[in-house]
């Protein structure tokens, strides 16, 4: 019984989920089919045992009782009444008549009866439980008696009536009958009544077997039936016990695959999350030398400043130095000349060294956060940009009526504004605007003060208008810009300095009374005039 | 063009028109123009130029490609337009910019410096421009002398020389016979014999065979 247990088990477990649950279903449903099946064979052939013990061993009982009765009580006595001569021969004969008439009928009638089995589906569950639930052997063992006593009592009843039909003609001749028939009829009768009290017991003796037997085939059916129902129940809950340790299985390797599938899930969100990492360090290092391009492209327009606002000084102080030697070899170096000389020199010296100091500071900017004046910032960034301005022929202006300290990041303002302002000079170079205009207003307000740098240029393009602060976006010719230049100074304006700097499309007078309006294109910085976070800002990602 | 040996002297019959807009630079560079030419006009502006063009001779213009709200070459274009001048100009300029140079072409601009200017290339190319002034000035001054000696001298000898001068080949050859010279100039014949026997002697002019003679530029100088 161990081995194929496990094989069984093994088999059940490797068992579709669906086909045990369709086995349970099959299980359940077979027995309960079998067991309503059984149950109503049962009961019919409960109702056939009650058809038979009424019809086949009441009723013939009866008849054979009354029948007995008739012999007895009727015919006997009547012969008694007939010896004893008390009764009028002409009653008795018509008593005598009419009790052999009843006595047959009821003879007729218990053969009748006899024969007339119940037939039907009763007699089917029967006859299907019998040879379910019945030894063949002890199933037909009807005794002798039981038709040998039906002839016996039938020859009695033949003679009976024959003598009695004799005594009644003997009585209706009014003749006193014989004693000899007188009393071989009453032993008939006794004969008779003996049989028919055999018949009676042989009946009651079949209905005592017959109940025996349905005791027993009631007591296998009960037991089948329980034996069916414990099976069925047994096997469901077999069955159920299955399809639940399927279930904690499943549960079990659903748990199993959710924690697999968890893991997985973790290990790729912290792979997710080290990608993120990564992209943000690249995105950084991108940033970086984003800035780093920038503000290579800001160096090298600051560097042509510097060559600009350096190269007529120099021409200079050449010439003067060479005017030097040739005005003495001359000979005409007296002492006026060379201090002449000397006093341009150094005053030009001192001059480039003041140009250089003022975009070496601007490299080197304090990385402090800090206070500062806002129009020295404005005037520095102007300066800075003044020579391309002038040699542009681009105009000025600069309106703001009250002084004002605000805090940042200085340096970062003033190279916000040169892009602002070279910008502008790029696009009314570019557009070739005749009387070329750049104002820049500041208007504080409570909290904030604003700052708008204003070109007549015409405005920007409204296609390129939402796309102007992205990075590497550009419109200028070819290597001209690096596209960075307004990212830059938006990262600077809102990461740096907790400001906001948005564009416009306006139409402007530009300073000029009764002008008349300008396209325009207003660059507005937005700046918070109380400190708030100064936020600790690494430098050299920038 | 650029000589080693220039004569810086020749510089000072000439009048220098000098346009730039930096008043340090102009003053210094001027100062220094000044020892070396007859007049230097120092001025800032085109306009100031123009002015200085209507009343005063200018043999060389030098100015600033890049003036104060003007361009140098614009200004070139304007005063070959109105005073219709072939006075040499030299441009200085900042940039080496094939755009510039392009236009200074087209205004016959005869050369440029770049700045700062190197004085020494300043005077040298001063020269250069003037040059052409020079040598005409110089060969005038040659025609003149030839002009007093045949004044002072023998008229027919001078003519002879100036007929061999005038008909010696790329060789310095001379393939005449004195009856042909006699014929063509009618000059006698000894005058003729004369001169040559003269110039013979002092090695000048030597007699490959009859008819052809040898004129010696290294006895010449």
């Amino acid at each position: 019984m161990k081995r194929p247990i496990p094989s069984l088990n093994r088999w059940l477990d490797e068992l579709e989920f669906s086909k045990k649950t369709r086995m349970l279903v099959v299980i359940i449903s077979l027995g309960m089919i079998s067991i309503g099946g059984l149950m109503l064979v049962s009961i019919f052939s409960i109702k056939y045992d009650y058809e038979t013990l009424y019809g086949q061993r009441t009723i013939p009982q009866v008849h054979l009782e009354n029948m007995k009765d008739i012999y007895s009580v009727n015919i006997d006595e009547t012969l008694r009444e007939i010896s004893e001569r008390s009764v009028d021969p002409e009653d008795a004969a018509e008593v005598l008549e009419s009790a052999l008439e009843i006595a047959g009928r009821q003879w007729s009638a218990y053969r009748k009866s006899i024969g007339g089995r119940p037939e039907g589906a009763s007699h089917y569950a029967h006859a299907l439980l019998a040879t379910l639930f019945y030894k063949s052997g002890e199933k037909s063992d009807r005794n002798y008696y039981r038709k040998e006593l039906p002839r016996k009592i039938q020859e009695r009843h033949e003679q009976i009536a024959k003598q009695t039909r004799h005594l009644i003609e003997t009585l209706r001749r009014s003749e006193q009958p014989d004693s000899d028939l007188l009393h071989s009829l009453s032993s008939n009768l006794q004969s008779a009544n003996i049989y028919l009290t055999g018949l009676i017991a042989e009946h009651l003796k079949e209905a005592i077997k017959e109940k025996r037997m349905n005791d027993r085939l009631f007591e296998r059916s009960i037991v089948m039936l329980t034996i069916l129902i414990v099976l069925v129940f047994i096997l469901s809950i077999l069955i159920t016990i299955l399809l639940v340790n399927h279930f904690k299985k499943l549960n079990e390797s659903l748990e199993s695959k959710v924690a697999l599938k968890t893991r997985e899930l973790i290990e790729l969100n912290r792979s997710l999350e080290r990608r993120i990492e990564r992209e943000v360090q690249n995105s950084r290092k991108k940033d970086w030398v984003m800035f780093q391009q920038a503000k290579m492209a800001s160096l090298g327009e600051m560097l042509q400043n510097i060559a600009h606002q350096w190269r007529q000084p120099l021409g200079t102080m050449t010439m003067i130095i060479q005017g030097i030697e040739a005005k003495y070899l001359a000979g005409k170096l007296d002492e006026r000349l060379l201090e002449e000389k000397v006093s341009d020199a150094m005053k030009i010296a001192r001059n480039m060294s003041e140009t250089l100091e003022d975009f070496r500071t601007f490299f080197h900017p304090h990385k402090r956060y800090d206070r500062f004046d806002l129009r020295t910032a404005i005037l520095k960034a102007l300066d800075l940009t003044r020579y391309q301005l002038d040699r542009e022929g681009i105009e000025v202006m600069f309106e703001m009526r009250h002084s004002l300290t605000i805090y940042g990041y200085e340096n970062e303002l003033v190279h916000v504004l040169l892009n602002l302002i070279n910008n502008a000079r790029d696009a009314l170079k570019e557009r070739g605007v005749t009387e070329g205009k750049i104002a820049i207003y500041v208007k504080p307000s409570f909290r904030r003060v604003s700052i708008s740098v204003i070109d007549n240029a015409g405005g920007v393009p409204e296609e390129i208008l939402p796309k102007i602060f992205e990075p590497y976006f550009t419109t200028k010719y070819k290597g001209a810009g690096t596209g960075i230049g307004l990212y830059m100074s938006k990262q600077l304006i809102e990461k740096h300095m907790e400001g906001r700097i948005y564009v416009k499309n306006i139409r402007h007078k530009l300073g000029v009374k009764g002008g008349k309006m300008q396209r325009c294109a207003m660059f507005v910085i937005e700046l918070p005039r109380t400190p708030k976070h100064p936020k600790e800002f690494n430098h050299e990602t920038i | 063009m650029r000589q080693s040996e220039i004569d810086l002297e020749q510089l000072n019959r000439f009048n220098i028109l000098y346009i730039e807009d930096d008043p340090d630079l102009l003053k210094h560079t001027a100062s220094i123009l000044e020892d070396f030419s007859a007049k230097t006009f120092a001025v800032r502006s085109c306009e100031e130029a123009w002015k200085v063009l209507e009343s005063e001779r200018v043999d060389v213009i030098l100015a600033d490609i890049l003036l104060e709200n003007e361009n140098g070459l614009e200004c070139i274009r304007k005063i070959r337009e109105r005073f219709d001048i072939d006075v040499p100009v030299i441009m200085a300029t900042a940039y080496t910019d094939t755009e510039f140079l392009l236009e200074a072409i087209r205004l016959h601009v005869r050369d440029y410096l770049v700045k700062p200017i190197n004085l020494k290339e300043l005077l040298q190319t001063l020269y250069a421009a003037l040059l052409p002034r020079i040598q005409e000035r110089e060969m005038e001054r040659n025609r003149m002398v030839i002009h007093l000696v045949s004044l002072v001298s023998e008229g027919k000898q001078v003519e002879l020389v100036r007929y061999i001068v005038g008909h010696l080949d790329d060789e310095y050859l001379l393939h005449r016979s004195y009856a042909e010279i006699v014929e063509e100039t009618g000059i006698s014949k000894p005058t003729v014999v004369k001169v040559f026997r003269q110039l013979m002697e002092s090695g000048v002019l030597s007699k490959v065979r009859n008819g052809i003679y040898r004129l010696h530029l290294e006895k010449v100088k």
